[in-house]
């Protein structure tokens, strides 16, 4: 089952630039595919994500970056809303985040955990699937 | 009419004697009144550069060639290589073009305004805006780049910046190496990188 809520304060543009900073980036000079390592930082108007290491999947005729699979404890903020998770995938094009491995959202007071996890950072909406859990702490 | 046959014979006779006089005093003055030309001053050379080339050993378009254990090929060219004038086994080139063909069959092209190469070592350290390109699609500009010839390592002193496909990118450090327990050439930027990516309006 899944639940709808609204993560993240404001539309996002998918066209705003992309900034990730890391330690490392490694290139494979075979295939042309990147990695960067080293506490990575994903950054796009207010979204934040930090992960362990992230690796950029190119589009078919490799002029675009299509896709950054993050990895190794992700971590995403929008606005006051953040995220935890095993992995994330950023489609870039889209604006689509998909977060996966035991995903725990944090929202004000209301915490949620669920397998997976959908944010559209253009709608500034996310969709929690598989065994969503929600713990609501009540102030008596 | 005698007298006319006469006038042409008398005129010929004439002929036959003045005409080879004054061919030969044309002759004998054209060797006289010709410039004198100076051999010297003809030779392109100007006395420093004369100078400076016997002093040390010059090469132009020397190529340098070398290949790594696993078979990489890296070729260096240049437009003019001197030998130092302190120091007799380095040699200084000037307008660097090297190329190293990867066993993968991918190439990476570097360009340079000087290199310094180092028999010794082995290393030529390219310096004055060193342009890496390889043919993954990435570009790399350095200040400074120490390429090793006999096998697969180049490191670059200092900052670098570069573009891939839509982004650019700065980092402290790069390097290209054959990572262990690795078999692909692999370029590592190092000491903090930053990337910045633009994605480009799709055109509906």
């Amino acid at each position: 089952q899944g639940a709808n809520i609204a993560f993240g304060n404001i539309k996002q543009d998918t066209n705003a630039p992309v900034e990730v900073s890391a330690n490392v980036m490694d290139i494979n000079q075979n295939t042309g595919s990147a990695v960067l390592s080293g506490n990575v930082l994903i950054g796009q108007g207010a979204m934040r994500l930090s992960a362990a290491s992230v690796s950029i999947v190119y589009n078919s005729d490799r002029s675009q970056i299509a896709q950054m699979k993050a990895s190794g404890g992700v971590t995403l903020v929008s606005g006051e809303d953040a995220a935890e998770a095993a992995q994330a995938e950023y489609n870039v094009t889209s604006g689509m985040i998909v977060l996966s491995g035991n995903v725990l959202l944090v929202q004000g007071q209301t915490a949620i955990t669920a397998d997976r996890m959908r944010v559209d950072t253009t709608a500034g909406t996310a969709k929690m699937e598989g065994r969503v859990k929600t713990v609501l702490n009540v102030k008596n | 009419m005698q007298s006319r046959i006469d006038r042409h014979t008398r005129l010929v006779a004439w002929a036959k004697i003045t005409l080879p006089i004054v061919a030969l005093a044309m002759l004998s003055t054209l060797f006289l009144l010709s410039k004198s030309v100076d051999p010297i001053a003809t030779i392109p050379f100007s006395e420093s550069d004369l100078a400076d080339r016997t002093q040390s050993q010059q090469i132009s378009q020397p190529e340098v060639f070398g290949v790594t254990p696993r078979g990489d090929l890296i070729s260096l060219r240049a437009a003019l290589a001197r030998q130092n004038a302190e120091d007799s086994a380095l040699m200084e080139a000037h307008e660097v073009s090297a190329k190293i063909k990867l066993t993968s069959g991918q190439t990476v092209d570097i360009s340079a305004v000087e290199a310094l190469h180092s028999s010794a070592q082995n290393i030529v350290t390219l310096s004055g805006s060193v342009f890496a390109q390889t043919s993954t699609g990435y570009t790399f500009h350095a200040n400074e780049l120490a390429m090793s010839l006999f096998d697969l390592r180049a490191d670059s002193i200092g900052v670098v910046t570069g573009e891939g496909p839509g982004f650019t990118v700065a980092a402290g450090q790069m390097t290209l190496e054959i990572p262990e327990g690795e078999s692909d050439a692999h370029i590592l930027l190092k000491n903090g990188v930053k990337l910045v990516y633009t994605p480009v309006k799709e055109k509906e």
